[in-house]
């Protein structure tokens, strides 16, 4: 009776704290906070490509179906140019030198920077580290560019995604760069080129702001030292559709003409017009179809950075910095310094701006510090931004989820991780019953590893091995697999043969008795001088002299017979008695053996050998 | 079991793994013939040497050819002359078959995997493949074994780079030819090998050059010895230019991880200072990779069966976890 007294008010009690919860929450709606981001667009990130790829620019892609293939993919392929060596620029340093195959599958990460060599950069690599011309540090680009047009160029740190651009040849200095994106020209000594015609792989400091970018450079600026407000529009990334039918690339042309495509694969190029605007964003020498001048922010800012003339704008009240706050898709442009006259007039609005997530809070917007100085700058085709920022698009204070909603999604995913669990022990249990009795003893047991750390039991590794053997074409080696799942570790015979711990025993080897074997042995010719005659005697019995002024002569005769006979014998020196032999036969000894007693050095066979034998002999002492 | 072949021109080594312990064989590639006559015959029997008839001769095989050859001052012959299997000469295809039993036992169950190296120099990534290589690849496969072929650049980097994930380069000084592998996690991604190096002469006069003490053939005789440095850089660079310029042609060096290892194997890496000489020819060449470690095997006799051994184990563990 008490207990079910007491049961009941623990249910009274546990009803009235969700109760209190629910008026907690308030109305629904007078929710006034966050806005739930769309999964698809959580999950966009951006990524950079450029150099011998169809449409270079910064992409927005899906992070579940990352991959440097599908990037090269998206951006309609490498260039006949291309080498397949593509540089992966992560966190300000290049973390990988990729040979890039179709098949594979190689993972990105946010803000990556891929280069897609060319040949002549690599050739010229080649050249200067053969040593047969002097090594300049820098190899200029306007030698032998790859673009006549421009520079091919990226920005890290600029703003939350990699940025591609053009330059003009004129305007491929670093000095002149920072000048264009309205930076103290002080900053160019803080900023690091990765100059993909270096011999070494490295970041190099630059020191100079006079530098000459090279085609696929990429720029790091330092975290936090770029002043937004001076930044003139930079170009926006990709959209995402992928349309069929060939597009004007924009590598191997100039400006303003219709350059043809270059792109080698059958991956459908993307509507790279935006990118076009992205490489011609920041050319000063602008086509007049493409880029007028007219259009195009060519003016540069003010060269010395004077903070209280020009202090930074706060841009808390704008909500480019609330729309994107973790899913590293970085703002399409400084809001701040846009204008209706810098938006590209041939580039399309973006399709996907109104679907673009948005974490807004509303009361921050309201209550933030300050509102956007220069608001009448804002681009008319960041109206739909501004509106969508400005106005959830679900009714306020809509949450996606109730509580009993959510309390089903967190049964649901349990249940799914249980049987995930329960069918892995079952796999477990199988692969280890195939297993031999000796690896099922070494799983009961498994020796204590020789590198710490956590390691796959062997019937993993055997389950994901086969598992992975079947289903990846091509198969990766043993090697791989082996390296894959750590087995080198485990202290077992492979890991004492690998490491060379195994004593080794030889065994002497045994030959069967009475053997009788089918056929005549190959009889080797016999080779008899007569230096009496132009020609070798090859039957009949003789008496061979041994004069020594000729004797080398004859000897670099049958040395040349030799090497053009390898498995000839050669008896030319002492008495013997010839005797008819199988496949004895004579060899003619004048020509030679007259060139080679006249100038030996050219008849003997240019080998090390032969070379340090001559030496030796004409070293000797007489 | 898995079993290590290790082919070459003078020489056939096994290497498998019992228990605890490696057992190795190995068989000389060379035979001396006697005439068959009744006083060599008794003489044979009576040193209990295991001798086959064939016609008018009788034939020592291995170890034992050379030691009778040193007794009755007889020419050494070479079973593989340059490398090539004779195919004109069906009594040497016929002692090649006894050596290839002799070194490698019955496989304990069929279709066990045997990698092994070839003499020669081949290609052995390419469809059609050559005579030589169908020859020894049909002798192994009568043993029971499924032949797997690997080159020898491979097989010395997975012997002697674990630590380097089995990437690097792997040179191979072979009596026939020299080859060497680009390996990147054990996968081969270019190779080249080359015939008229270091040793090619004492290859074709292999009878001056065998000595009866079991060692390889010296690549200098008793003349050039006192040179022997000099043939070495001289060799070594004629060898290493001539890789550098095709593997660039290959364009390996962007695909390698750098610096990159070096590990050597062969009969002259046991020369006294190889190392240095190696290095010095190398950094004169100056290959456009850095180079992070340069090794010289150990084992300059095993070296290759033991990474072939590895090779064997690793597609025999594959296969055995495919068919569970």
């Amino acid at each position: 009776m008490g207990r079910s007294r007491s049961l009941g008010c623990c249910l009274l009690l546990s009803a009235a704290v969700v109760a209190g919860e629910a008026s907690a929450q308030g109305p629904r709606s007078n929710s006034k906070t966050i806005t739930w981001q769309s999964p698809q667009n959580s999950q966009d990130i951006q990524v950079g490509i450029l150099g011998e790829i169809a449409a270079p620019g910064v992409y927005r892609v899906d992070a579940a179906s990352l991959s440097v293939q599908a990037l090269v993919r998206r951006a309609g392929g490498l260039t006949e140019e291309a080498s397949l060596s593509i540089r992966i620029v992560r966190q300000e340093r290049v973390v990988q030198n990729l040979f890039f195959s179709p098949q594979a599958d190689s993972p990105l990460m946010p803000g990556d920077v891929l280069i897609v060599e060319s040949k002549r950069a690599l050739s010229a690599m080649s050249k200067v580290l053969d040593g047969r011309r002097p090594a300049s540090p820098v190899v200029p680009a306007a030698n032998s560019p790859a673009d006549p047009t421009g520079v091919q160029v990226a920005y890290v740190n600029v703003l939350d995604a990699p940025v591609v651009v053009k330059l003009h040849l004129d305007d491929a200095r670093l000095e002149r760069v920072v000048q264009m994106l309205g930076q103290p020209i002080e900053l160019t000594g803080a900023v690091k080129v990765i100059d993909p015609q270096k011999a070494s792989h490295t970041v190099a400091q630059v020191a100079s702001g006079t530098l000459r970018l090279t085609d696929g450079s990429v720029l790091i600026f330092p975290k936090g030292s770029i002043n937004h407000s001076r930044l003139p529009a930079l170009p926006k990334p990709h959209a995402s559709e992928i349309v069929t039918g060939a597009l004007p690339s924009m590598i191997g042309g100039p400006f303003g003409q219709a350059p043809e495509l270059r792109s080698v694969g059958q991956m459908a190029p993307l509507i790279s017009l935006p990118n076009r605007d992205s490489t011609s964003a920041l050319n000063t020498v602008a086509a007049p179809v493409i880029a007028p001048p007219s259009t195009i922010p060519v003016a540069p800012p003010v060269p010395q950075f004077d903070p209280q003339a020009a202090p930074m704008p706060i841009v808390s009240g704008r909500p480019r910095i609330a729309t994107l706050p973790f899913t590293g898709a970085a703002p399409l442009r400084n809001s701040s310094s846009l204008g209706p006259a810098e938006s590209d007039p041939i580039a399309p609005p973006p399709q996907d701006e109104p679907q673009r997530p948005s974490v807004l809070e509303n009361s921050a917007s309201r209550s933030g510090p300050a509102r956007n100085t220069h608001r009448s700058n804002v681009a008319p085709n960041d109206s739909s931004i501004e509106s969508s920022l400005t106005e959830p698009t679900e009714p306020a204070g809509a949450s996606p989820f109730t509580l009993l909603q959510m309390f089903g999604i967190f049964a649901g995913v349990s249940m799914l991780i249980g049987a995930a669990l329960l069918a892995r022990r079952h796999f477990d249990k199988q692969a280890t019953a195939a297993l031999p009795t000796d690896t099922r003893r070494d799983i009961a047991n498994p020796a204590p590893a020789s590198i710490p750390g956590p390691t796959p039991t062997n019937s993993e590794i055997s389950h994901d091995a086969a598992v992975a053997a079947e289903l990846t074409p091509p198969p990766a080696t043993p090697i791989e697999q082996a390296l894959d799942s750590a087995e080198f570790v485990s202290g077992n015979k492979l890991d004492r043969l690998i490491r060379n711990d195994l004593p080794l025993r030889e065994e002497a080897v045994a030959f069967p008795e009475s053997i009788v074997l089918q056929g005549r042995l190959a009889s080797r010719p016999i080779h008899r001088i007569d230096r009496a005659a132009e020609h070798a005697i090859g039957a009949g019995p003789h008496l061979a002299t041994s004069a020594d002024s000729s004797a080398r002569a004859s000897q670099e005769a049958v040395a040349m017979e030799l090497d053009a006979h390898p498995s000839s014998e050669a008896r030319i020196s002492g008495p013997h008695f010839g005797r008819r032999r199988r496949d004895t036969r004579p060899i003619t000894i004048g020509d030679a053996a007259r060139a080679a007693s006249a100038t030996p050095h050219e008849a003997v066979p240019p080998t090390p050998l032969a070379d340090a034998l001559r030496q030796l002999e004409g070293d000797r002492p007489s | 079991m898995s079993i290590g072949l290790d082919l070459g021109t003078t020489q056939f080594r096994s290497l498998r793994l019992l228990d605890n312990e490696i057992v190795g064989r190995r068989c000389r590639a060379v035979y001396v013939a006697l005439s068959n006559t009744a006083g060599h015959r008794r003489l044979l029997e009576q040193s209990g040497a295991k001798f086959a008839s064939c016609g008018d001769d009788l034939v020592l095989f291995s170890d034992l050819a050379l030691e009778w050859a040193d007794i009755l001052n007889l020419p050494v012959m070479a079973l593989l002359p340059g490398g090539r299997v004779p195919q004109s000469d069906p009594v040497a295809r016929q002692i090649l078959t006894l050596m290839i039993d002799a070194v490698l036992p019955i496989a304990e169950r069929p279709g066990d995997v045997c990698c092994l190296t070839v003499p020669g120099g081949h290609d052995i990534h390419q469809n059609e493949l050559p005579y030589d290589v169908r020859f020894f690849q049909q002798l192994v496969a009568l043993r029971g074994y499924q032949p797997k072929l690997i080159s020898p650049g491979q097989a010395v980097v997975l012997a002697e780079l674990s630590t380097a994930s089995f990437s690097g380069i792997g040179i191979s000084f072979g009596a026939g030819t020299c080859q060497i592998g680009v390996i990147h996690c054990g996968r081969e991604l270019a190779s080249c090998s080359f015939h008229d190096c270091l040793i090619d002469h004492s290859t074709d006069r292999i009878e001056q050059t065998t000595s009866p003490t079991g060692h390889d053939p010296i690549p200098v005789d008793r003349t050039l010895r006192a040179a022997r440095d000099q043939v070495l850089v001289r060799a070594l660079t004629e060898t290493l230019t001539a890789a550098r310029d095709e593997l660039e042609q290959q364009e390996v060096n962007r695909w390698l991880a750098q610096p990159t290892h070096i590990v050597c194997t062969g009969r002259p890496t046991t020369e006294p200072g190889f190392s240095h000489l190696f290095a010095q020819v190398w950094n004169s060449l100056e290959w456009p990779m850095k180079v992070g470690q340069l090794r010289v095997t150990t084992d300059a006799i095993y070296s290759i069966a033991r990474g072939c051994l590895i090779q064997s184990r690793l597609e025999n563990r594959d296969d055995k976890h495919r068919a569970a």
